[in-house]
């Protein structure tokens, strides 16, 4: 279930944006949620609590390295803002074993009791299950629902953005081409009970495999903020065009993504 | 995936797909089980919300934080009032009395003159995905809206990341988490970026942090396969954390104790007497 941080203050989503990432191959999906919530100092807004996620516990992953405090973070936290209309979950933790349906169940009905405008998904695809028109040319991909896509179909295929959408794959079910998304998480499924619950929803992925994933998650999060215009990394100039008032900015990386090959080697080996 | 050697090997994701929902933790609400002593359960009738009320409540996980309970808490002038069961396995070793620290239990304990301040000794591994049930069941038995909390747990250093090579650390150390209302200050440093906690410690943590209850969560990281005396004696300090002050009871045979539990624990682990 959602609880909200401080109950007092009641709140709504209705016309708000949903961004959830999938537990997708390289946690991209989970890295671009990172850096959009870390780079726009997003506020915790709630948890959500519910048995199909993992337990877990941790100090503040946004907090300065330096710091010496504890601002606890749980498995599966709720970030917003009002600002831009926009609510990000971040989930931590892996989900149980044949809970992820349940967790499906409960986002959707989540989605429509909130009243969300639309629902973007962050994924990513297992590298090696690229086509061969897929190699080359850019490793992004999106895929829509209908009305979504109509919506947006000029953004799209403007030069600026040059989205390309999932290519379908043609199986003996579907023999004309059906979503195909391997390790993609739940994104496939949730994407598929979105659109039979006409709830606007949007798949965004990139093409990756396990490793150093935070250049997917860059890309990923580049590109979405390409087209949601979230965050302005350009520097502001002042009226004479010269001083600058805001340098230009890059994607703050939260120092929870340290050490991500564990701690150093002791040296005391090679003596 | 190919090498750069031309082997093969299979690709190991954290990311599951879709169609492995058919599997084997359906019935998570019913694998775990709380049973109350028949006083417990009369005293739990009485009350407006059918609930134990609890100042003092300390969660001890795993074989090192139950050995540093038993010898300094609960070894004296308590009583079990409840115990969990989380299944057992064929090769799991139990006595019949169940009451050998090396049995596989969790049993929950009442002080005998201070009937709000609770332990639960649970002395083996759960496994994370029973966690919520465990948390669940059992805090909806208790109230502790005006109390303290405090988890118990311990892991190995090679789940410790830092900047600092391990051996530098001195292991056995502690680390400590607290909720937003535990307004002290922990008797451990606070748990870095990008260390987490995870299972039932973590369970329990948040679901204290969600309620708003005063908790707090020390965890001692351990370079030991096996339970030894440097691991106990570094909860040894904790017993002058809250509630755990109010709670525990003098052990003048304390060191005898301990040793008597690392013994038990070590007899089917050397290799070589």
């Amino acid at each position: 279930m959602y609880i909200p941080a401080d109950k007092k203050k009641s709140k709504s989503f209705e016309g708000y944006t949903l961004i959830v990432p999938a537990v997708s191959v390289g946690n991209v999906g989970q890295l671009a949620a990172d850096l959009l919530i870390s780079t726009m100092w997003l506020e915790r807004c709630g948890f959500i609590y519910h048995d199909s996620i993992l337990p877990l516990v941790g100090n503040d992953p946004y907090a300065h390295p330096e710091a010496d405090v504890c601002k606890l973070v749980t498995a599966c936290e709720v970030y917003e803002s009002k600002l831009h209309q926009l609510v990000i979950i971040q989930q931590r933790a892996p989900f149980v074993k044949g809970k992820m349906s349940s967790f499906r169940r409960w986002l959707t009905s989540w989605v429509k009791e909130n009243k969300f405008e639309k629902l973007v998904i962050l994924s990513s695809m297992h590298a090696h299950e690229r086509l061969d028109i897929q190699l080359q040319g850019p490793q992004f991909r999106y895929i829509s629902t209908p009305d979504l896509e109509a919506e947006n179909k000029e953004r799209f295929t403007h030069d600026v953005l040059k989205w390309i959408p999932l290519e379908g794959r043609p199986s003996l079910e579907d023999p004309e081409g059906s979503l195909y998304l391997p390790g993609g998480g739940i994104a496939k499924s949730l994407f598929e009970d979105c659109s039979k619950e006409n709830i606007p929803a949007i798949v965004v992925l990139v093409f990756c495999a396990e490793g150093d994933n935070a250049q997917d998650a860059v890309k990923l999060a580049y590109n979405l903020n390409l087209w949601m215009d979230l965050i302005d990394f350009k520097p502001k100039y002042d009226l004479d065009g010269k001083t600058i008032i805001k340098p230009a900015s890059t994607w703050r990386v939260p120092s929870s993504w340290r050490l991500l090959f564990g701690t150093a080697v002791d040296q005391t080996l090679f003596h | 995936m190919a090498t750069f050697f031309g082997e093969i090997l299979p690709v190991i994701s954290r990311a599951v797909d879709d169609d492995d929902d058919d599997e084997s933790f359906e019935n998570l609400e019913t694998y775990v089980k709380i049973k109350w002593k028949k006083e417990a359960q009369e005293e739990m009738e009485l009350t407006k919300d059918k609930k134990l009320q609890a100042n003092a409540f300390v969660l001890a996980v795993g074989p090192a934080a139950t050995g540093f309970t038993q010898t300094y808490v609960t070894h004296k002038n308590y009583e079990i009032i409840g115990a969990m069961f989380c299944g057992m396995k064929e090769d799991d070793v139990n006595t019949f009395g169940q009451m050998s620290p090396t049995d596989k239990t969790c049993y929950i304990y009442r002080k005998c003159d201070y009937p709000s301040a609770l332990v639960c000794e649970c002395n083996y591994d759960i496994r994370p995905e029973y966690a919520h049930s465990f948390v669940n069941q059992l805090m909806s038995c208790l109230n502790l809206c005006e109390g303290h909390v405090v988890i118990f747990g311990s892991t190995f250093t090679s789940e410790y990341k830092s900047d600092v090579p391990t051996s530098d650390m001195n292991p056995p150390f502690m680390r400590a988490l607290k909720t937003a209302s535990f307004l002290g200050t922990p008797m451990a440093p606070y748990l870095e970026q990008p260390n987490v906690a995870t299972g039932l410690p973590a369970q329990m943590l948040t679901y204290c942090h969600i309620h708003k209850l005063n908790a707090v969560l020390y965890m001692c990281y351990t370079d030991s396969i096996h339970l030894d005396f440097a691991t106990l004696k570094t909860f040894q300090p904790l017993i002058e954390s809250t509630p755990v002050k109010y709670m525990r009871e003098e052990n003048k045979k304390a060191s005898e104790t301990l040793k008597k539990i690392v013994d038990l624990h070590t007899k089917h682990s050397t290799l070589y007497m």
